[in-house]
């Protein structure tokens, strides 16, 4: 671990914000805003896989493409390798963007359906102009198409001609052909099949450990998250609830909402001694958030000061940061 | 490596036998060929192609030589349509006709479609005060009544072909504008877009490259259900006495001229009027076949 | 000896299309006993849906055909009822609710619009007695403030809330089957949790046998009495859900159970694969579906289509459980 902390942090991004403008009436005196993001702070560090967990409408897919400025933020700072992301522009940018890269979770609308897919895969090449020739170019494609388990002769195929699983693994290979740093994978297997998503899991953490990247792995399966991230982030409502090395989380859950993520999960067996924490209500509209914590609607330990004041993300040791009042101190999942 | 071999082996003995290669317009073409109305008219469209290309070899006589021994004549073999007024063989007149309606046509519709699809993409893609901007304009173009705008515009320029091309191309374009404004709007928010935008892509290549490509199918049809509405426009202001001027032939100078013999000599205004009828419906029904077979959502 | 409420004797549903007769369905047989949840299991392509459909009477007849086979409800063959007769049954004996409530549910009606026209199709009731029985299935389905929510539109409704008024619509003529396609897979897991108690708890009340088509296997673990999985249009296995998770014996099948990930698993070690892909329809293996992934095939499983054959207690449909396995391994 000291080599990690000797290490300068690859991403830093400070009070992260992303607001967007609800359709209000042209009447209305205040214009409604949707936080889909709300003051978002980590660090991830080189060859790291952070895990972002949370439901629909908790910003994890917004916070994903905000850190690479697909979505433009609101406000908050962004430091990649210690230059300032936020202010780039023009030519900088272009070369800043070229070692970030995403995957997308849908695998049929993330392939331009007129392209083939050897164009598809050399269109960062030469957005990027990185090799003088098409010869290289192609070359490049071809070892990139084989080390992402797609057979080569496939080349001049059009996406529609292929299944989930290997347009998924097209837009893998389009991700990592410019050889990035960082690669945010947005609910990469989520729309696999069950036998597919063990073989594309197996191909991220492969070609993790031998091109060195770092990955923000945004998903809602908790098992997922579990196998492939070294720590793990838990968002609700725009908002950060828990944060930590994996280990840490997963074995001493100290948010509520983590707590109820984790009995809720649907266990491959039968007769299991979990406890199960079933939440009342709905998902509050994020156009109008709770006062308070943003979790007290919902929360089975909701308390008077839970409605009034927001909690503070406090440190548990060791980087483990909880946003409760009562953090830790309900131990119903034993 | 094993796992790779083993998988690569495995999809490519299933995908050898199983998968046909297939391109979208590889895929279109044999869609279209199964429409018979469409391929049948297509083979119409070539041949007017053919007869205003070769229209020197096909005419049999000069569409300008004034015969004042044959004025007005009844259809024969000597004259299959008849004379006009002044001799001339309404034949030879029909076949250079075709020259001036679908050269016109063609032209004028593919200047509309360049002007719209520029706009509409930079309105749709931009958004905002730009989007703003081009729709007014487009409003303000679509408020005149399409015919009575080509007049004004023909009367303030003066005659003459390029004004014409002008005119055409100015009462055309919206429509093209619109659906390509439209098409975009729904494109640009799909994550290839997204993705090309990740890796640092300029707009001109997500427009050239991302957009415009995966609007073709649209453009492709609305230049070919263009084409009948500028032969019509044209033929109408020409037989306004402001498009084409004689002495050179168009189908609508011609119906034109014919209007004050049509009691005595009907043949004269009927057959100009046949070859825009033809023109026209052979078009229509081409350009409904290919957008059927253009339809994307037939495809995946 | 428990009774059946629905039987499904070698049921065929095949489709034409360009490339062919695709055989989405293929011989399936299967049986639901009055009280208890059937477990389908599969992933794409297997024919699950294909086979609810078919029960539903909902498969589109060009280009599907039914070619074959029996669905026995109550005694009665299914297959044989004319249009006017299934649309009777449809919504009164058997309910179907699907994977995404949003297409299912009407936009341009209130909810309890919906409800009262479910209720008046099937009962002879006014629509005053259609109103309350309406709100009554919106409260048994813990919808709160029920009297509101009926007159609010669909799309002011979250996504676990419409898949409850699915389910409120589904059970308010008393089915005495529910087929449920993928109900929550496009929930959130904590409204999943819901939606699945919900299911399990209105099952006891109402005593409705429950079909559960899904691909999670921790779905059908919470919610399954007898489990069934297919793959390619055919049933691989089929067991009690005790049975198949304590000893899964077709190969995909633990195959299946293996490559998931899981919250106690080992997650330095790669996750254990099925390699390959779900064979296209107009290319199907020679012999069983799942031989070219099959970690363990032998020769004699290019060659022949193994039957469904009885085995330590269930059906499994693979040579390895038969005599002909032995003499090949030898």
């Amino acid at each position: 671990m000291s080599e990690v902390m000797n290490q300068a942090p690859l991403l830093e991004v400070r009070n992260l914000r992303k607001l967007f403008q609800a359709k209000s009436s042209f009447f209305a005196k205040e214009k409604t805003f949707i936080k889909a993001v709300d003051d978002v702070s980590f660090t991830l560090m080189p060859q790291e896989t952070l895990g972002v967990v949370g439901e629909s409408g908790c910003g994890k897919s917004t916070m994903g493409r905000s850190v690479l400025r697909l979505i433009q933020p609101t406000s908050g700072e962004i430091f990649y390798k210690g230059q300032d992301f936020m202010k780039a522009s023009g030519n900088e940018l272009r070369k800043m963007r070229a070692d970030m890269q995403i995957i997308f979770q849908d695998p049929y609308a993330s392939l331009n359906p007129r392209m083939t897919i050897g164009e598809v895969i050399t269109e960062p090449l030469n957005i990027q102009k990185r090799y003088a020739s098409k010869e290289e170019a192609r070359e490049q494609v071809l070892k990139v198409m084989e080390v992402v388990g797609l057979n080569p002769k496939y080349y001049n195929r059009y996406p529609h001609e292929f299944s989930g699983g290997q347009r998924q693994r097209i837009g893998i290979a389009r991700a990592i052909v410019l050889k990035p740093s960082l690669v945010v994978c947005d609910e990469p297997v989520s729309a696999l099949d069950v036998s597919i998503q063990s073989q594309v899991l197996n191909l991220l953490r492969r070609l993790q450990s031998s091109m060195g990247m770092a990955y923000i792995f945004i998903s809602h399966n908790l098992s997922v998250i579990k196998h492939i991230s070294d720590r793990v982030m838990v968002m609700y409502l725009g908002h950060v609830v828990e944060m930590g090395e994996k280990k840490d989380l997963f074995d001493n859950p100290s948010h509520p909402y983590t707590q109820a993520l984790l009995s809720a999960i649907p266990m491959p067996e039968r007769h299991s001694t979990r406890k199960k924490i079933i939440l009342q209500g709905d998902l509050p509209s994020p156009a109008n958030p709770p006062s308070g914590c943003i979790f007290h609607t919902r929360c089975f330990m909701a308390q008077d000061i839970c409605s009034t004041q927001s909690p503070e993300l406090k440190d548990l040791g060791n980087g483990h940061m909880c946003a409760c009042h009562f953090c830790g101190q309900c131990k119903e999942t034993q | 490596m094993g796992f790779f071999n083993k998988q690569k082996k495995f999809e490519q003995e299933v995908m050898e036998n199983g998968m046909q290669y297939s391109s979208f317009y590889g895929d279109s073409f044999k869609r279209l060929k199964k429409n018979k109305m469409a391929m049948f008219c297509s083979a119409i469209l070539v041949a007017l192609v053919f007869i205003a290309i070769f229209a020197p070899l096909i005419a049999p006589y000069d569409p300008t030589f004034q015969d004042y021994t044959a004025v007005l004549a009844e259809p024969s073999l000597a004259h299959p349509f008849g004379t006009d007024e002044y001799g001339r063989d309404i034949l030879s007149r029909i076949i250079y006709g075709s020259r001036v309606s679908i050269s016109i046509g063609i032209v004028a519709q593919i200047v509309a479609s360049v002007v719209g699809v520029t706009l509409g993409s930079l309105a749709g893609y931009y958004g905002g005060a730009v989007d703003n901007v081009i729709s007014r304009i487009m409003e303000i173009f679509q408020a005149f009544p399409d015919l009575i705008f080509a007049m004004a515009i023909m009367t303030f320029m003066g005659k003459g072909v390029l004004n014409l091309f002008i005119a055409l191309g100015l009462l055309t374009w919206v429509r093209t504008a619109r659906m390509i404004r439209g098409s975009v709007m729904q494109l640009k928010e799909k994550e290839y877009i997204e993705a090309s935008r990740a890796c640092g892509a300029s707009t001109y290549w997500i427009i050239m490259k991302g957009l415009i490509p995966n609007c073709l199918s649209t453009i492709i049809v609305l230049v070919t259900l263009g084409i009948p509405n500028a032969i019509m426009y044209e033929a109408s202001l020409s037989f306004l006495g402001i498009g084409i001027q004689p002495p050179t032939p168009s189908w609508g100078n011609m119906i034109s001229a014919a209007q004050t013999f049509i009691s005595y000599r009907p043949v004269y205004s009927i057959t100009p009027g046949i070859a825009i009828m033809i023109t026209v419906i052979a078009f229509n029904i081409f350009g409904d076949g290919l957008r059927d077979a253009l339809d994307p959502k037939l495809k995946t | 000896m428990a009774e059946k409420i629905l039987e499904v004797k070698n049921l065929k549903t095949y489709f034409r299309t360009d490339a062919g007769l695709t055989k989405a369905v293929n011989d399936v047989s299967f049986s639901v006993e009055r009280g208890k949840t059937l477990g389908i299991v599969g992933e794409s392509g297997c024919g699950k849906s294909i086979t609810s459909l078919s029960i539903m009477g909902l498969v589109e007849t060009p280009p599907g055909v039914i070619a074959g086979g029996e669905i026995i409800l109550d005694g009665q063959d299914l297959l044989k009822k004319t249009d006017d007769e299934m649309r009777a049954i449809r919504g009164k004996k058997i309910a179907m609710i699907f994977q995404e409530p949003m297409t299912s549910l009407n936009p341009v009606f209130t909810i309890g619009q919906q409800l009262v026209e479910a209720l008046m199709l099937h009962e002879k009731i006014t629509k005053q007695q259609a109103k309350e029985k309406a709100v009554e299935m919106l409260k048994l389905v813990r919808i709160p403030l029920a009297e509101k929510r009926f007159n609010e539109y669909p799309h002011q409704l979250s996504g676990g809330m419409r898949q409850r008024v699915m389910i409120a619509m589904a059970l308010c003529c008393d089915p005495e089957l529910l087929i449920c396609d993928e109900p929550t897979t496009a929930l959130d897991v904590t409204i999943q949790a819901q939606i699945l108690e919900l299911i399990n708890e209105l099952k006891e009340k109402t005593g409705a046998s429950v079909m559960m088509i899904t691909h999670d296997l921790g779905v059908i673990a919470e919610v399954a009495d007898d489990v069934m999985v297919m793959y390619a249009g055919k049933v691989v296995e089929h067991a009690t859900c005790d049975q198949i998770f304590d000893k899964p014996m077709h190969p995909y099948t633990y195959g299946l159970m293996n490559c998931i990930p899981k919250l106690d698993g080992d997650d330095t070690k790669e996750l254990s694969v099925i390699e390959g892909m779900v064979p296209s329809f107009d290319d199907m293996p020679k012999g069983c579906a799942f031989c070219p992934r099959c970690p363990e095939a032998m020769d004699i499983c290019r060659e022949k289509m193994p039957k469904l054959a009885w085995t330590e207690g269930r059906e499994v449909r693979c040579f390895k459980y038969t005599e002909e396995w032995e003499e090949n391994v030898e």
